[in-house]
């Protein structure tokens, strides 16, 4: 066998080094390394949860629907506790009716109480909404049975976003024996391969709340209403939660009239006063649910200086939370926004940007010419792995990587429609795995790490702020050299 | 010692160019932790011994993203030609681009077969009834306000927009997502003419069901901008149509930054029909929720042409 050293190929050969697909763990410190494995956090999880019985961390993910039943997934994701708000305005429970489920337990007739930390206004919404979920749950009716003619939107191949989200934060890998990976082309790998991916988390339960895209406010209050229903301990949102203001950029209005009506031109349509009111209250909502379950939201892809809302709203006396990505060469990734909102950094891909305050370029890609780039800076650029020390020029094409939706969907497409044919035999085990990037996956990893802390017991649920010192080790926010990046060991000192 | 680390200790997962290896132990290959100065930890990169590693180098070689797109691609300009040697969909829609295109294709008779297959799931959706005659009759006030202000200097754009969008104007689908040519996207071009055609006598039935006096009729003091359609008012079918191709769109790429100018987009067009004076508010609101609730119906039927489409955005 021939070992030769491990380096990125020359500029513009497409030859890039191979790297181990738990990297990030091993960033964040959750893996102590990458070659026996070893996690003490995970040990700590193990003792107080596995066997302590201590209840899952349950960690709310709004994002698109997911596919539970994906190898490293089908044991994580709660779906008795799964809803999707994308067809009903109600929201459906992505399991048929069962009313002994976890789920139909929770919303029976009378058991729920209003949570008083929350708007008055948001009321009407939890009483809507807790009153269709039990209607479910009932048996039938004429009413039951028309409502229930809509169907959750929550096709697996169309769920590639939230499955590699719940892959980063808590998928669980799968022994040899019970992969069983037979491959059809390669026999002799019979049997000695697991599906050896593991979320920051492998130990919490993930509830999948799928919403739509349009931009409404109503889903949203419900999402978040959701997750204080089933008492999720803390929320991921990859996702924007568009609201008129967010989206245009004049500021200035001189009453709610004026800034309707401004923000109508300015959108292209007719906005009503009650779906005006119904985003402030969004916004009031999500500060009042943050304040006993923290929200970590993305911090968006834009590589501007505009957070996305609502993580635009983080601030130190609420539990939401801004996540910016930075690379595997330790600097801010390129599309990070360049902001001091964003509280903390996760782990995640790059990208390339050639403009006055960033000139960073993948050279190993098969398009770069060095000779097109100017000698001002071109003498600067490298990509990851290099000799020279990483700094803001350093390209690092290791993106992160997960779960992906088997088969052609998902964003590593097969060859094959499934990853398993006949038998049960893998196709293709690769397509059930990723890259993913963006602040979407920083979120992820940020997320899974808040959760690992609570499974472990190094911090309490619903403890807001003692959480959001532990994540940031109460570092001031410097989005230049993308810090305070998170760490395992900030929650064990 | 908890089981996961256990189990990953048998096997690694390696990410080798565009695709990955699962690597028994056994012949786990040497770890070069390449250990740069400066402030990032280092990160473990792997050299796969000679000969290839456990996993199959076979299936790999088929493994290209790139190649599979755009294998995809040549399929279906092919599959376009075809089409437009034959009878054309975006003709009989009288669907329009905008920038002159012809792109056309064939009627989609594989998705309208699916689609017939389930109708025990779409005919009888719960969408709210319609409100009163008279209800109707005073929501034609808020139509009478905006007749008038359609007449402004500042409405004149909305004028013109209302008169193009008298055909299917797909341009108001795919500028929010940045495509000017539909041939350069052309699967997701040909989406949205089917999700069009779909919705045609999807919403022709639900129409005729509530047969709804269109507000002129209810109250003859609005004088329309445009001749009213000869069938009746409630659901709107510009609005259902609209929506739902921006939430089939929404499943196919949730990622695309455009997604929220597209819902704005397309709920624009359904409500220019307020302003022309043909539609009721309440008929904008329910051909939303209709394309809402017909989505899971349309990721089944359309599932073929959806995943040809994610295939031009990932």
């Amino acid at each position: 066998m021939t070992m030769t050293p491990a380096n990125n190929g020359a500029d513009s050969t497409g030859v890039y080094a191979p790297f181990k697909a738990l990297w990030h763990l091993e960033e964040i410190g959750v893996l102590e390394n990458l070659n026996d494995f070893n996690s003490s956090a995970w040990d700590d999880a193990h003792t107080r949860i596995v066997e302590g019985n201590a209840p899952a961390t349950r960690v709310a993910l709004i994002d698109t629907s997911v596919d539970d039943e994906h190898p490293n997934l089908k044991n994580t994701i709660a779906k008795d506790l799964g809803v999707d708000f994308f067809s009903h305005k109600l929201g459906l429970p992505i399991l048929e009716n069962k009313g002994d489920s976890r789920l139909g337990k929770i919303v029976k007739k009378g058991e729920v109480d209003w949570p008083e930390h929350l708007p008055d206004d948001a009321r009407k919404f939890w009483e809507d909404m807790i009153e269709h979920l039990d209607q479910h749950f009932e048996k039938s009716s004429p009413e039951k049975d028309h409502s229930s003619k809509v169907k959750p939107a929550t096709s697996k191949n169309f769920s590639a976003h939230g499955t590699a989200m719940a892959g980063l934060i808590g998928a669980q890998p799968v022994t040899p024996a019970d992969s069983n990976i037979k491959m059809v082309v390669n026999p002799d790998a019979e049997g000695t391969l697991g599906l050896a991916y593991a979320g920051v988390d492998p130990f919490c339960e993930i509830i999948p709340i799928s919403t739509n895209f349009n931009p409404e406010p109503q889903q949203l209050i419900l999402t978040m209403l959701y997750s204080v229903l089933v008492e999720a301990d803390l929320i991921v949102l990859a996702r924007d939660f568009p609201k008129p203001v967010s989206l245009v950029l004049q500021a200035c209005y001189d009453s709610e009239d004026d800034k309707r009506q401004k923000l109508s031109e300015a959108l292209g349509v007719g906005l009503r006063k009650e779906e005006m009111e119904e985003w402030d209250l969004l916004e009031e909502l999500v500060i009042a649910v943050s304040t006993k379950i923290p929200v970590l939201c993305a911090a968006g892809n834009g590589g501007d200086d505009l957070v996305l809302f609502p993580a635009s709203l983080a601030r130190n006396h609420h539990g939401i939370i801004a996540v910016g990505a930075r690379t595997a060469a330790g600097q801010r990734s390129a599309f990070t926004p360049e902001s001091n909102d964003v509280t903390v950094y996760g782990p995640s891909g790059d990208g390339e940007r050639l403009d006055k305050r960033m000139q960073r370029i993948d050279t190993v890609a098969v398009g770069y010419r060095a000779g097109e780039q100017s000698s001002c800076y071109s003498g600067k650029l490298h990509t990851y792995p290099h000799e020279n020390p990483p700094d803001e020029h350093s390209f690092a094409p290791q993106e992160l990587i997960s779960t992906d939706v088997p088969g052609r969907a998902g964003y590593n497409s097969s060859p094959f429609a499934k990853a398993k044919g006949k038998e049960d035999k893998y196709l293709d085990y690769r397509s059930c795995f990723c890259r993913f990037s963006g602040t979407s996956g920083a979120v992820a990893v940020a997320a899974g790490l808040v959760s690992l802390a609570i499974s472990a017991g190094k911090v309490t649920a619903g403890n807001v702020s003692e959480i959001r010192e532990k994540l940031t080790g109460n570092a001031p926010a410097k989005y230049k050299t993308a810090e305070p990046a998170i760490a395992w060991k900030n929650f064990t000192q | 010692m908890n089981s996961f680390s256990d189990t990953l200790q048998t096997t690694t997962l390696l990410v080798v160019g565009d695709s990955f290896e699962l690597v028994p132990r056994t012949s786990d290959p040497t770890v070069l932790s390449v250990n740069v100065t400066g402030t990032a930890s280092p990160i473990s990169f792997m050299d796969l011994p000679s000969g290839g590693g456990g996993a199959s180098s076979v299936l790999n070689r088929n493994r290209n993203r790139n190649r599979n797109r755009n294998r995809n691609r040549n399929r279906n300009r092919n599959r376009n030609r075809n089409r437009n040697r034959n009878r054309n969909l975006a003709e009989d829609l009288g669907a329009d681009f905008a920038g002159g295109s012809d792109f056309d294709i064939l009627l989609p008779w594989r998705e309208i077969g699916l689609l017939h297959e389930k109708i025990d799931e779409w005919r009888d959706l719960p969408l709210e009834l319609p409100p009163s005659i008279t209800k109707l009759r005073h929501m034609t006030g808020e139509l009478l306000e905006k007749q008038k202000k359609l007449q402004t200097w500042e409405e004149s754009g909305r004028r013109d927009e209302i008169i193009r969008e008298m055909q299917l104007e797909l341009s108001g689908y795919l500028r929010p997502l940045g495509v000017e040519d539909p041939s350069s996207f052309p699967q997701t071009s040909a989406l949205f003419l089917i999700v069009a055609r779909l919705c045609e006598e999807i919403g022709l039935r639900y129409k005729d069901r509530f047969d709804v006096l269109r507000p002129s009729m209810a109250n003859p003091q609005l004088d329309t901008f445009i001749a009213n359609p000869a069938h009746a008012s409630y659901p709107s079918n510009h609005s259902f149509q609209s929506h739902s191709m921006a939430f089939v769109f929404s499943r196919v790429a949730p990622e695309h930054p455009g997604i929220a100018w597209l819902f704005l987009s397309a709920r624009r067009i359904a409500e220019n029909r307020e302003w022309a004076g043909v539609h009721y508010p309440v008929d904008t609101f329910a051909g939303r929720d209709l394309a809402r609730m017909m989505t899971p119906i349309f990721e089944s039927v359309l599932e073929e042409q959806m995943l040809l489409a994610r295939a031009e955005w990932t």
